[in-house]
């Protein structure tokens, strides 16, 4: 369900009136979200849902509690509030309570299309019919995903704070797989605009890329030179940005704790030539302008030329630390070169390019070292171009040690909330093959 | 309730649908976090729609509303028709649902105190009186600690007369200890092994945290000292409260029907697992034997019907080392693939669905997910101390930890929360940075010694994701302590 932002400050209001806790915040979130999912060049499952959330956090003095409900009417509205008053009325005193904001000024990002929230409901199946049709020709089997969602999201408190914005956002993915089980290939789109995207050539990609995956060679597990596809670079530099809570490098659990005592802001952690940041107004990647509690969402720089500029603070450890408060990134840039993948595979002597991968998980957050797996493509490159598929490998290695040792970007492009280039790197660690196609 | 499912089964049936059910549900959720001395979260949530889902045509279609009335729910299903309408395009494999009875039936979980009902301040001073004891270890640093109560009311009807009301309740409280070497710059956690499952605020009383603490606590600070891992091959035992997730990721997910068939490759991905393989695998050996089914008490998948309206039962998937069956729904019984390979390989026919499916929400639609998976315990008289005294040069393996495996479910690495050095038969000294890397035939197939049923205990999950839109699911897997020979032990120390 969506509410335009005089019907969210209507219902935010109606339901501050039913409280009498010291502080009040409601959150509203609804919306409709449509998918499609396809397999075996099949249509499988398919929805259309709609959705509306309610939640109300109230505070009597120091001692807070939270409660939802996914109706609107007001038997509902009295006994989501009397849920969360009840509850923090018995929840202990909180040490590290922080009052709600007051009014917040926000920046004037809309991430937000008509033509993802007018897309009819039966784009999903013409969008499966455009990657079935071309496999089915060139005996090939495709699966696939398309969600399309139109949602509003508002804030309010009874300190006078209000925010209100609404949000579109598509995500598409394609794997194709060859018949023989010997090859697959992957592809993604996702924008806020579902008319930026071209699903047909996503599908083509990787239909192309299944057939250039057939019968991999068998290279030993071991330390190599690879190009990481955007999808790689996501995965794989997750837990890095996942771990930069300034509390926990703080109170020394975290590689961004120095050793000693204090975190590592200002200390160089990777190589020169990596820069990441976060900017909700960025045109390609348009983020939400406020977090959940109100905050405002502002541009910020995490890494600077290999410096580590900032970490993530809440309200409380910003307060307690003399920092400005970040919130969580609202997105991720991270600043590339100027090649295409073509360009960077063309200027390369050897290395293995990486389609994505899979799996990835904590080995040791204090290097960060990540276990996952190759998927969907890989490929020796040699003397400038690609010159056979290779069999998937399982690696055990961490981003930090991989961003001190970059020898080539692509521009970056969009995957899911960041902005990420291909990487050239001059070594990354292979520990196991996997049978895995 | 009845009459509000009429509305979206009579205008399924009016709309052409060859079937139709609708779930209606109200998902009630309570988490409580703490750390050290300070409560972080309280957080009750709600969450109350109907879902319906309609087979037009061999199409399915699916729509979901918050609003639950008779206008939202005809408008819903007319939504749900249109979607099914639209598929016909790129349909190329109908759906044929196999046959079930319909029941008019209810089922609720063996729940002994309703967690909602416990006061929130005692949950709160429990959880911080846990953290203080662990706090009074030395070198214990921080503590966080976690209870979290799940409860799902779910009515479903189909247009095959089946009218079925179901109240299910999962619990589970937990706590971690962070240990931490300030000069040196190094830390360590340890995660206390209490699992959640199908049960009410007794798995609270029962687990016993405020006893636990301090153990776990001393074991976090001793991991900061422990030896580091010598690296090789090395015969492991491994604790139920490890095993259950290798059961999880090697033998649940392979042996899902819908990965095994491709209707996950774009995202969980497939299974090494195919239907040739039905009757002729030998899986693991002799000894191991694995037994689905969402029937056991207290276990996180136990219910009395699935979301096809399939009444539960349990059955192998491996019995004596043979690969015997798979998880099905009832979409997945009557594929060709399976039915062949089961007449191939001369095993009895099997025309019903397993009752695996599950949706997580009202707004969710039902598909195949991982039931109850149990490791049989030993047949033979066998101990945990006799099973340590028996091998020579292995380590010993307690909780879970990091776990990863690839799409086609061959090679998976795990570690652990606490890891001891086995010398001589005996146990020695506490280790660090371990993890396992194997193959799963392998290391099914290198069982050679698993504990009987005395020390047979049950682990479990409420977060096993799969599908697009993900969705998680909860399920449990049991085991008794178990030994496999010769497997790569890696160590994960690196400098940076």
């Amino acid at each position: 369900m969506i509410l335009d932002e005089t019907q969210a400050r209507r219902l935010i209001e109606r339901t501050l009136a039913l409280a009498t806790a010291d502080e009040v915040r409601v959150n509203l979130t609804g919306g409709r979200t449509r998918n499609t999912r396809f397999a075996v060049n099949t249509i499988t499952t398919c929805g259309d849902c709609d959705e509306l959330s309610v939640a109300v956090t109230a505070y009597f003095g120091c001692r807070h509690a939270a409660a939802s409900v996914g109706e609107a009417d007001d038997a509902a509205l009295r006994r989501v509030v009397q849920t969360a008053q009840e509850l923090a009325r018995v929840a202990p005193e909180d040490p590290e309570y922080v009052p709600e904001l007051g009014p917040q000024e926000f920046l004037p990002v809309r991430p937000f299309f008509e033509s993802t929230a007018t897309a009819p409901a039966d784009l999903g199946a013409e969008v499966a019919r455009s990657a079935i049709e071309p496999a089915a020709q060139r005996g090939i089997t495709v699966a696939g995903y398309l969600e399309f969602a139109h949602n509003f999201h508002a804030v309010g408190n009874n300190k006078g704070l209000f925010g209100y914005y609404q949000s579109t956002d598509t995500r598409y993915s394609v794997t194709a797989r060859t018949p023989d089980g010997c090859g697959s290939g992957w592809a993604s789109e996702t924008s806020r605009d579902i008319s930026e995207l071209d699903f047909a050539a996503a599908a083509q990609r990787a239909i192309e890329k299944a057939d250039a995956s057939r019968s991999p060679k068998t290279l030993p597990p071991g330390v190599y030179p690879v190009i990481l596809e955007p999808a790689a670079v996501d995965g794989f530099l997750a837990y890095a940005l996942w771990n930069m809570n300034a509390r926990y490098a703080d109170e020394g659990r975290s590689f961004y704790a120095r050793k000693g005592g204090g975190n590592k802001i200002g200390e160089k952690i990777v190589g020169d030539n990596v820069t990441m940041s976060s900017d909700p107004a960025r045109p390609e990647i348009l983020a939400p302008p406020f977090a959940a509690d109100g905050l405002p969402a502002k541009p910020r720089v995490w890494v600077e030329r290999g410096i580590l500029k900032a970490l993530v603070y809440d309200r409380y450890w910003a307060a307690k630390q003399g920092k400005e408060p970040t919130g969580w990134p609202p997105n991720l840039i991270f600043e590339g070169g100027d090649q295409t993948l073509d360009e960077l595979i063309r200027s390369t002597d050897k290395a293995l390019l990486v389609t994505r991968f899979w799996y990835i998980r904590s080995l040791d957050p204090q290097t960060i070292l990540v276990t996952g797996l190759t998927r969907d493509g890989v490929f020796w490159v040699e003397d400038g171009a690609i010159r056979h598929a290779v069999k998937n490998f399982r690696f055990n290695e961490t981003p930090i040690a991989v961003l001190n040792k970059i020898t080539g970007m692509t521009r970056p492009t969009r995957i899911g909330n960041a902005l990420l280039p291909a990487l050239r790197a001059s070594e990354f660690t292979f520990s196991s093959l996997s049978d895995a196609v | 309730m009845k009459d509000l499912a009429d509305v979206a089964l009579n205008a399924a049936r009016m709309g052409g649908a060859s079937y139709a059910d609708i779930r209606i549900s109200r998902h009630h959720d309570q988490t409580i976090h703490t750390r050290e001395n300070r409560v972080e979260r309280v957080s009750d949530t709600e969450s109350f729609g109907f879902g319906v889902r309609v087979l037009l045509g061999g199409a399915w279609g699916f729509a979901a509303s918050h609003l639950v009335t008779r206008d939202a729910i005809a408008a819903t299903t007319q939504r749900a028709l249109a979607m099914a309408r639209a598929n016909q395009v790129a349909l190329r494999r109908p759906v044929v649902l196999a046959p079930t009875d319909a029941y008019i039936d209810s089922w609720h979980s063996p729940v002994a105190k309703d967690p909602f009902a416990v006061p929130i301040s005692e949950k709160a001073e429990l959880l911080l009186a846990v953290n203080a004891a662990a706090l009074k270890v030395p070198g214990a640093k921080y503590v966080t600690s976690f209870m979290l109560f799940r409860n799902e009311h779910k009515f479903f009807a189909s247009t095959e007369g089946s009218v079925i009301e179901q109240d299910i309740t999962r619990s589970w409280p937990c706590f971690t200890v962070t240990a931490i070497d300030t000069a040196k710059g190094e830390f360590q956690t340890r995660t206390a092994e209490v699992l959640p499952m199908g049960m009410g605020y007794e798995l609270v009383e029962r687990a016993g945290l405020l006893e636990l603490a301090p153990r776990i606590a001393e074991e976090a600070v001793q991991k900061l000292a422990a030896k580091s891992v010598e690296p090789g091959r090395r015969d492991l035992i491994l604790h139920p409260t490890n095993l259950w997730l290798t059961i999880h990721e090697s033998v649940g997910h392979p042996t899902e029907l819908d990965r095994v068939l491709g209707q996950e490759a774009n995202f969980a991905g497939t299974s090494f697992l195919t239907p040739n393989h039905l009757g002729r695998l030998m899986y693991g050996s002799p000894i191991v034997s694995f037994r689905a089914d969402k029937t056991l008490p207290f276990g996180m998948a136990t219910c009395g019907y699935d979301d096809d309206g399939v009444k539960t039962e349990e059955w192998y998937l491996v019995k004596d080392g043979l690969f015997v069956d798979y998880q099905t729904t009832r979409e997945q019984v009557l594929w060709p693939e399976y039915q062949e390979a089961r007449r191939a390989a001369g095993l009895p026919e099997v025309v019903h669905s397993h009752g695996a499916a599950y949706a997580d929400s009202w707004a969710s639609i039902p598909f195949q997910r991982n039931v109850n998976i149990h490791l049989e315990p030993g047949k033979e008289p066998l101990s945990l101390d006799e099973l340590i005294a028996s091998t020579d040069d292995g380590i010993y393996i307690i909780g879970d930890s990091s776990y990863s495996i690839d799409h086609q479910r061959y090679n998976f690495q795990f570690s652990g929360q606490v890891f001891y050095e086995i010398k001589g038969g005996k146990l020695g000294a506490m280790l660090r940075d371990v993890a396992y890397q194997s193959n799963t035939v392998d290391f099914w197939r290198s069982c050679d010694a698993i504990c009987d049923e005395r020390f047979w205990t049950l682990g479990g999950t409420y977060y096993c994701g799969k599908g697009q839109p993900e969705q998680i699911s909860p399920c449990s897997h049991g085991a008794a302590p178990a030994r496999f020979r010769s497997v790569n032990v890696l160590n994960t120390k690196r400098e940076v």
